[in-house]
């Protein structure tokens, strides 16, 4: 016996083996023959009337209705717009939601065909046959279309400044077309290849969910991808992508626990510490539970001056404001010490309403204040004053009565400082023209501003309409010109300024909500480290979608709207309908 | 091309009878279900000979055909199993029986064990001693890879057997 033999069981053990299994020769050849004489005897069925060769004619009409339904909107959209008010624009979101739904038909129908004339289960695919190109060719198409998935959500954000488009989410969301592609050709290829188990059913449709969520959600939000049309923003479509990795392994015919757990865990790490589905913690409940969180030293500027625009948010949109006592002391104990705290905390505390008539005149009576209110009123001409310096009014008015010859004066004096065309950040410069004018009771002269804020608005609304690398849009610049991006304070104080001012026509606040959306986004979501960051955002988000009020939407703009979401869900039934119609596996065959 | 005589049908019977029981019962269908599949196979491809396209003395031609006879007849055969399943009981098939032969229960144990593809090769090759030519027209493959994977298939299986001893002594031993 040779040494390969050794290895081996013999030949003749083998034969041993399956001896009983083996068929008698005679009695086989009489059953082929029984069956032949039966089957001879039956009448003659015409192939199309087995009901295992028909055309599946209920797939077919589907399929070709579906062609024609996905065509429809491009070549006879013409009468249905003009009588729905449809813009152009509109055309493009009502294209890509019927082309979601026929692409998820059709989907369905080809998965059951596939799924239905399976080759029996012969084993179990390896990665190195199909990259060898064994198994069908729509296997290793599948293959290639997620592949391509997986390349062209990498791709397509790192091309510059995709997020400064309108129309980025559209582009994105023909990826979710390429998987429903991928999927239906896989599944196919395992069925034609002989390798279609609850199993690899289940891998395929939790890896390609995987890709989906790694090329498009993972980045959509970091980028600052605009989802202004969405009333629910691209969260809730990565939750229903996420959910689905989840849910597919759950609903398959040979579950595997493990792999269960290990989805949900991934899924629960992932949204704690990434917070893909965009949670921004901007509700009035949850804004004064941070703000009632804060502890703030004096020096720390920003955090007073986010609380102080959250806490007068609060106020704006008629929500309990907290009363955050806990934040005079500091303000309290730095006069005493002789130090003058930054005007940006004084105009916080105010806001914030801590600082009562005891303690601005504690602070008018430091040289330097009082000096500043002297100024005010003995000097003329323009003010040349910062935004933060606004607290000098509002220490004026608590500590003074004023003549109306002096209110007169500082009314002219604060007209006269209205921002000159192509100055920096003219937002901040009106809108402190604006709060002051109020505070001097000199409402009528706010409303003579209103054109003025109205064209500033529009001169400074970052629409998308004009591409640049890298811009954020649906915010407000400081500098149109130059700087063709949102910023958080210009867009802060264009939404202050909207709320008193109202909004210009053609300018859209779903847009501004967008922008302020990925503002506020909380991130990580387990733990944010420092979570006033965010709260001049939010604080925004609420004024805009509270304050201000969207402007209402008919119910097809609001579905169109959410087409990312009418994808992620087309995508995801797609994926659960794979591995419920796959049926388990039969068992591993006869023993010898 | 003339159809298939007679003749051709004694021969198809006598090369793939074997071969063909072995893939059906690597389908999940236990051997007797399998013996009477393979011969409504053969029924039908008979019946059917006018549509037989190819040369009937060539073994690949015909253990396509006959592979796509088999794959049809399982998959309508399990569809009316499928709407009778509310009420049949299901067939236990690689439960292993009780064998009175130490070293026989030993292989069927390690048999087991085996990949699909491995027990698959095996089932179609021993069951009539068949060559690898006619288990390769009916796995769609070429008798080269047959034979590798016959060799990889017997290796593994005494690789098994020796682990299942191993563990027979250890357990023994305590």
């Amino acid at each position: 016996m040779s040494a390969q033999d050794k290895r081996q069981i013999s030949e003749g053990e083998l034969l041993e083996l399956f001896r009983r299994r083996r068929p008698d020769p005679e009695a086989f050849r009489a059953g082929v023959a029984r069956r032949i004489a039966e089957r001879a005897e039956e009448p003659e069925q015409e192939p199309e009337h087995d009901p295992d060769l028909r055309p599946d004619l209920r797939a077919l009409a589907v399929r070709r209705a579906a062609a024609l339904v996905a065509l429809d909107p491009a070549g006879g959209a013409t009468p249905l717009a003009l009588a729905k008010g449809l813009t152009a624009a509109a055309l493009v979101p009502l294209f890509l939601v019927v082309l979601h739904v026929t692409g998820f038909v059709a989907g369905a129908a080809a998965l059951k065909r596939s799924i239905e004339r399976a080759q029996p289960v012969s084993g179990e695919p390896r990665a190195a046959n199909v990259s060898a190109g064994r198994g069908s060719s729509s296997l290793r198409l599948g293959g290639l279309l997620v592949a391509l998935l997986q390349t062209l959500g990498a791709v397509l954000f790192l091309l510059p400044g995709l997020g400064g488009v309108h129309w980025a989410l559209d582009l994105i969301s023909l990826l979710f077309v390429l998987a429903s592609a991928g999927l239906v050709l896989s599944v196919r290829g395992l069925a034609e290849s002989g390798w279609l188990t609850p199993k690899q059913v289940t891998r395929l449709v939790t890896g390609l969910l995987i890709a989906l969520f790694a090329g498009v959600f993972l980045w959509i939000g970091p980028l600052n991808v605009s989802d202004a049309a969405s009333d629910l923003g691209f969260g809730a479509s990565a939750a229903v992508v996420l959910s689905g990795t989840i849910l597919c392994p759950l609903l398959a015919r040979q579950r595997s626990w493990l792999q269960v757990l290990g989805a949900t865990s991934w899924v629960v790490g992932l949204v704690l510490f990434l917070n893909p589905i965009g949670v921004t913690f901007s509700s009035p409940g949850s804004l004064a539970r941070q703000l009632e969180a804060l502890e703030l030293e004096v020096g720390v500027l920003r955090g007073w001056s986010e609380a102080g625009h959250t806490h007068a948010a609060l106020r704006a949109t008629g929500h309990r404001a907290p009363a955050l006592t806990h934040l005079r002391a500091p303000l309290e104990t730095a006069l005493l010490a002789g130090r003058v705290a930054h005007p940006t905390v004084w105009c916080a505390a105010d806001e914030l309403g801590q600082v009562d008539e005891a303690l601005w005149r504690r602070l008018a009576a430091d040289p330097i204040q009082a000096h500043k209110l002297e100024r005010l009123l003995e000097a003329d001409g323009p003010l040349h004053l910062l935004p933060y310096d606004e607290y000098l009014f509002a220490m004026l008015l608590a500590t003074r009565t004023l003549t109306p010859e002096e209110r007169a004066h500082l009314v002219a004096r604060v007209e006269a400082s209205w921002p000159a065309p192509r100055t920096h950040a003219p937002l901040a410069a009106a809108l402190f023209c604006v709060r002051v004018l109020d505070r001097l009771g000199a409402r009528e002269r706010v409303e003579a501003r209103r054109a003025d804020v109205h064209a500033l608005l529009e001169a400074h609304w970052i629409d998308g309409s004009r591409y640049a690398p890298f811009q954020q849009i649906g915010g407000f610049t400081t500098d149109p010109t130059n700087f063709r991006t949102s910023f958080e304070e210009a867009t802060l104080d264009a939404v202050e300024l909207m709320q008193r001012l109202g909004v210009p026509e053609g300018l859209e606040l779903r847009r501004v909500r967008g922008y302020l959306r990925a503002s506020s986004r909380a991130f990580p979501l387990l733990f944010e480290m420092y979570p006033y960051l965010h709260l001049d955002a939010r604080g925004g988000l609420l004024r805009v979608e509270q304050g201000i009020g969207l402007p209402e939407r008919s119910l097809l703009a609001r579905l169109l709207g959410e087409r990312l979401l009418i994808a992620s869900l087309l995508v995801v039934a797609l994926c659960a309908r794979a591995v419920r119609l796959t049926p388990a596996p039969p068992g591993r065959g006869a023993l010898p | 091309m003339a159809p298939p005589d007679e003749r051709d049908l004694e021969r198809w019977i006598a090369a793939f009878r074997g071969p063909l029981i072995g893939l059906l019962a690597s389908f999940g269908l236990d051997w007797a279900a399998a013996e009477e599949l393979a011969m409504d196979v053969f029924a039908e491809a008979w019946l059917a000979r006018a549509r037989f396209a190819g040369d009937p003395a060539e073994v690949e031609a015909v253990g396509a055909w006959l592979r796509g006879i088999a794959v049809h007849l399982y998959r309508a055969r399990g569809r009316r199993r499928a709407a009778r399943a509310a009420v049949a009981l299901p067939e236990e098939l690689a439960s292993p029986e009780v064998e009175d032969d130490e070293r026989r229960a030993l292989l069927v144990a390690a048999f087991a064990e085996l990949e699909p593809e491995h027990q698959t090769v095996l089932r179609m090759h021993y069951l009539e001693e068949t060559s690898a030519r006619e288990v390769a027209a009916l796995l769609a493959t070429t008798p080269k890879a047959v034979e590798m994977r016959l060799y990889q298939a017997r290796r593994a299986l005494r690789e098994r057997v020796e682990r299942l001893q191993r563990r027979g002594a250890a357990e023994g031993r305590r």
